[in-house]
């Protein structure tokens, strides 16, 4: 299952073509291919659908094979319930010696 | 008497050590008590040891009073401390930091030193993390400490109402040297980290002292994310990861999730989608795009495993995507996925999606184009799936190994192709940027033989793509190939500007000049013709594949002659070709089609037509064949047609069918066969078996041989016959694979199309050997079991299955080449794919039988 390119590259199809590029340079500037080539055969693969708008079109309307899994939405949503920010007071609490 | 004195009588009465018990309770904190106990036992009898203990208790209960707002009494506690005096050495720094955090100031050794500076570095850092973590407990000696610290907290709200920018403003302002500056690197860590921004993040909480609050602060955050493990931070973590997930617990969402992802697993479509009833219900306002993509999940899923059943309930349970609101793209795919299709149906389902998409608020106005454009150009590949369903499949078997119903007939075909013309061009008149449906256009117009149309598609395709190198060849060579080199004048100079290296180009320059040569001579340009004769005879040989021998030249150079009405020159020329040849048969051949090429006068036409006619009755000679071959068989390449190619095909065939005993060179017997095996006459099957079973004699190493004589078996059936007679055997694959193994070190390789066919050909033959051996060991095990239940029955119809040797079949095909009279049994089979015989055994009763059984 591919993941969708948008997730990948951390945009949204209101996206322009200068911003996908943006993003992209900035993810492969993060994820070498030396050091995450999974990461970045990814990103490449998500950049190449992107940037060509009929390709990616097409891609959204027709492949079965492009979104989530439940295995992936479950992770984000996890991710984003830790990154969700802790009340103060509680934050605060954990500081106790 | 009382229970009391009966027990105090029993039992002795011990003095109680106070000590011990003043000890204990220090230890579980219970330091009121432990006080008591300290005083009753150091005012009985001191000691050092009973005075340390309640210095501790002293100290401990101020400790405890201070914590619980009671300054005074702990100020009390305090005071009683310093007149008691302190002799226990670590008792000093937590006097000094309590002193401070009633509000004295430390005691100052020098007038200069402030009272920052007079404390330690652990005080200050202690106190600092106390006024930021406990506001009601700081000191009152410190107000700028005080201060930062409600900068601190202020930023820490800031940064949980996602006001980054606004912390660090404020944060700003703590100097550098203030034990509160600390608190900054976490604050900006902090913000990293519900970021997700793991890099800064690391640069600033890497750099905190792990005896601050900050640095517990931190670590349980990671903990609690799962980027640390609890052992790693070097402190107990269990009750600050409990207060996290009270404080965080309340995400509903996450626990729904899991839910259907465990149903999802197990299998467990209703309540899975319950649970996303339940989802939507409770939440479709702030997790929508959640929503949006768990149902696109899941219609993908049940649209892929052509679970209908379980889109169907999909449906019910929430409303379509915003790309697909009816439900209508997921029907189509479903369509799609499923081998019985009905197309109208499919054509209507895309039409209501293209009108779904005219309306959609999702897709921009472009993008909307585009999306309707792909979904006609989807619906044209459906009809043109159907258009080509005998090319895909030559070989398909009938019900029930192949498909229920028969391949459609030349006027469905003409309707289909309609059809789909019909959706390709509409998807170009939304997006004229699908390159693919400007060729599948192209390729579908030169099938149905509407060249003209083609042309017009593929000059509308350059409008788009006017450096589409394959466009550009073919428009080139379909010029040239129609006499209007002129015309293709401009698509060969961008072809081969484009690519000057391509071996494509040099081919198109040869034709490019050949072609102007014809049109030269036939617009009466004689002297132009001949600089153009003179041109290409400079380039002779330098083109592979593209050369002319020395004869042909000749015959060119006559027809140009004799068109110039220079008929001498024209007799001198041919005179010259003759010497060239053993005999001139192929020249008459050549000037013959010429005469018709060049609209030479009728005179000479039949005069050529005479000769060639009373030469093609002499005996075979390889020579004479494989130029004749060569010739005709660049027309047949090409799809080039002139009045009078049929009857030079057909008397060319009967004169290699007399070729029994000639002497081939190996060049004349590959051009021989590659030119029967591309004839149109039907009875150039015939005269190639032999002549390929000859080669194969001759040459063994040649790998067209072996590759015509593997695909003639396998193409030469008529499409049931190898499920009747249970055909392809391991022969025809261990020719194909022989011809493949040879070709890579052949002195005459196959080409590229006979490479692409030959890799065709052999998947063809493996695919249908594996299911014919499967189908007929399913028939074997059937047969058993129905003599088992019925002994009497047709024991003896299936009794003959066991004698049925498919290799004896197979050998006595072989001998079917060198038999003339089986070779008139042939079946009318056309093309390139030639045939194989079928032999008597091939319909022999054990096969009856097994059609008989199955049907």
């Amino acid at each position: 299952m591919i993941r969708d390119p948008y997730q990948v590259l951390g945009v949204t199809p209101q996206s322009d073509l200068q911003e996908i590029r943006a993003r992209y340079l900035k993810l492969v500037h993060e994820f070498s291919p030396e050091q995450h080539p999974q990461q970045f055969s990814e990103i490449r693969e998500a950049y190449e659908i992107l940037r060509d708008p009929l390709v990616s079109l097409e891609k959204r309307l027709f492949d079965l094979h492009l979104g989530d899994t439940f295995e992936t939405l479950v992770e984000q949503e996890r991710k984003h319930c830790n990154q969700r920010p802790v009340p103060t007071d509680v934050l605060l609490s954990l500081g106790e010696a | 008497m009382g229970k009391k004195n009966k027990r105090g009588r029993g039992r002795p009465r011990v003095p109680l050590d106070h000590l011990k018990i003043a000890q204990r309770e220090l230890e579980k904190r219970n330091a009121k008590l432990a006080l008591e106990h300290a005083r009753l036992q150091h005012q009985a009898s001191a000691s050092p040891e009973s005075r340390e203990v309640l210095e501790r208790a002293l100290l401990a209960r101020a400790e405890q009073l201070f914590e619980r707002g009671n300054r005074e009494l702990a100020t009390e506690l305090l005071n009683e401390l310093r007149t008691l005096g302190v002799t226990v050495g670590d008792l000093e720094s937590q006097l000094e930091m309590l002193s401070v955090r009633l509000g004295e100031h430390p005691r100052v050794a020098g007038s200069e030193v402030s009272a920052e500076d007079a404390l330690s570095g652990p005080v200050a850092q202690s106190l600092a993390d106390e006024a930021v973590l406990h506001p009601h407990r700081r000191s009152p000696a410190y107000p700028q400490w005080n201060e930062q610290a409600d900068w601190v907290r202020a930023a820490l709200q800031e940064v949980e109402a996602g006001q980054s920018e606004a912390a660090w403003e404020r944060l700003s302002a703590i100097p550098r040297k203030s034990p509160l500056a600390e608190w900054r690197l976490f604050v900006r860590g902090l913000a990293a980290h519900y970021a997700g921004d793991v890099s800064r993040r690391a640069a600033n909480w890497d750099r905190l002292s792990p005896e601050r609050a900050a640095y517990r602060i931190a670590n349980h955050l990671l903990v609690f994310a799962g980027q640390r493990r609890a052992e790693e931070v070097g402190f107990p973590t269990s009750n600050g990861q409990r207060r996290l997930k009270a404080a965080l617990s309340g995400n509903a969402v996450l626990a729904l999730l899991e839910t259907m992802r465990d149903d999802f697993r197990a299998r467990r479509i209703e309540p899975m989608l319950r649970t996303l009833c339940t989802l939507r219900q409770r939440h479709a306002r702030s997790h929508a795009q959640l929503i949006e993509r768990v149902t696109d999940l899941l219609w993908k899923h049940f649209v892929r495993e052509s679970d209908s059943g379980g889109l169907f309930r999909l449906k019910r349970a929430v409303p379509g995507p915003a790309l697909d609101p009816r439900w209508l793209r997921a029907n189509g795919l479903l369509m799609d996925q499923q081998s019985e299709c009905n197309l109208n149906r499919i054509e209507e389902v895309w039409f209501g999606y293209i009108q779904d998409l005219e309306t959609c608020s999702v897709l921009g106005d472009e993008e909307r184009e585009m999306a309707i454009g792909l979904v006609y150009h989807r619906l044209a590949n459906e009809f043109l799936e159907e258009v080509h369903r005998d090319q895909r499949d030559p070989f398909e078997l009938p019900f029930p190994l192949g498909r229920r119903h028969a391949g459609p007939d030349e006027e469905e075909i003409a309707l289909l192709a309609k059809r789909a013309e019909f959706h390709l061009r509409k998807a170009l008149s939304k997006c004229p940027r699908l390159l693919a449906v400007h060729r599948q256009l192209i390729d579908l117009l030169r099938e149905r033989e509407r060249s003209t149309e083609a042309v017009q598609a593929g000059i509308e395709l350059l409008q788009h793509f006017p450096d589409d190198f394959d466009t550009l060849v073919w428009l080139s060579n379909y010029f040239i190939e129609a006499e209007q080199p002129v015309q293709a004048e401009p698509y060969v100079e961008r072809a081969s500007h484009l690519r000057p290296r391509d071996q494509a180009i040099a081919g198109l320059i040869w034709n490019r000049n050949l072609g102007l040569f014809r049109h030269r001579v036939r617009k009466r340009k004689f002297e132009e013709a001949r600089r153009q004769l003179q041109e290409l005879a400079s380039l002779n040989g330098s083109v592979s594949g593209h050369q002319l021998l020395p004869y042909a030249f000749c015959v060119l150079g006559a027809s140009l002659e004799y068109k110039a009405k220079n008929d001498q020159a024209a007799e001198a020329q041919l005179q010259k070709a003759q010497e060239e040849l053993e005999e001139p048969t192929p020249i008459w051949l050549i000037m013959h089609a010429y005469a018709e090429r060049f609209s030479l006068p009728r005179p000479l036409k039949n005069q050529f037509r005479d000769r060639f006619k009373a030469a093609i009755q002499g005996a075979c000679r390889s020579q004479t064949a494989g130029h004749m071959a060569r010739f005709l068989r660049g027309y047949l390449a090409r799809g080039v047609k002139y009045v009078g190619l049929v009857t030079h095909q057909r008397l060319l065939i009967d004169y290699l069918k007399r070729a029994r005993r000639v002497k081939w060179s190996p060049e004349d017997l590959h051009d021989v066969c590659r030119f029967l095996a591309e004839s149109t006459e039907r009875r150039a099957v015939a005269v190639l078996g032999p002549l390929v079973e000859a080669g194969i004699r001759r040459f063994p190493d040649a790998p067209l041989f072996w590759f015509l004589r593997g695909q003639s078996v396998l193409g030469g059936f008529p499409r049931a016959l190898p499920f009747l007679s249970g055909t392809t055997s391991d022969q025809e694959i261990k020719r194909l694979e022989k011809a493949q193994e040879l070709n890579k070190r052949a002195e005459f390789p196959l080409t590229a199309s006979e490479c692409e066919r030959l890799e065709t050909a052999l998947k063809t033959a493996r695919a249908t050997h594996d299911m014919m051996s499967a189908f007929f060991e399913h028939m074997s095990f059937m047969a058993d079991r129905i003599c088992e239940d019925d002994p009497g029955g047709e024991e003896d119809d299936w009794g003959e299955d066991d004698d049925w040797d498919e290799d004896d079949d197979w050998d006595d095909e072989d001998d079917d080449w060198d038999d003339d009279d089986r070779e008139e049994e042939l079946p009318d089979v056309k093309g390139a794919s030639a045939a194989r015989p079928r032999g008597k055994r091939r319909t022999s009763r054990a096969s009856h039988n097994r059609q008989g059984r199955l049907f």
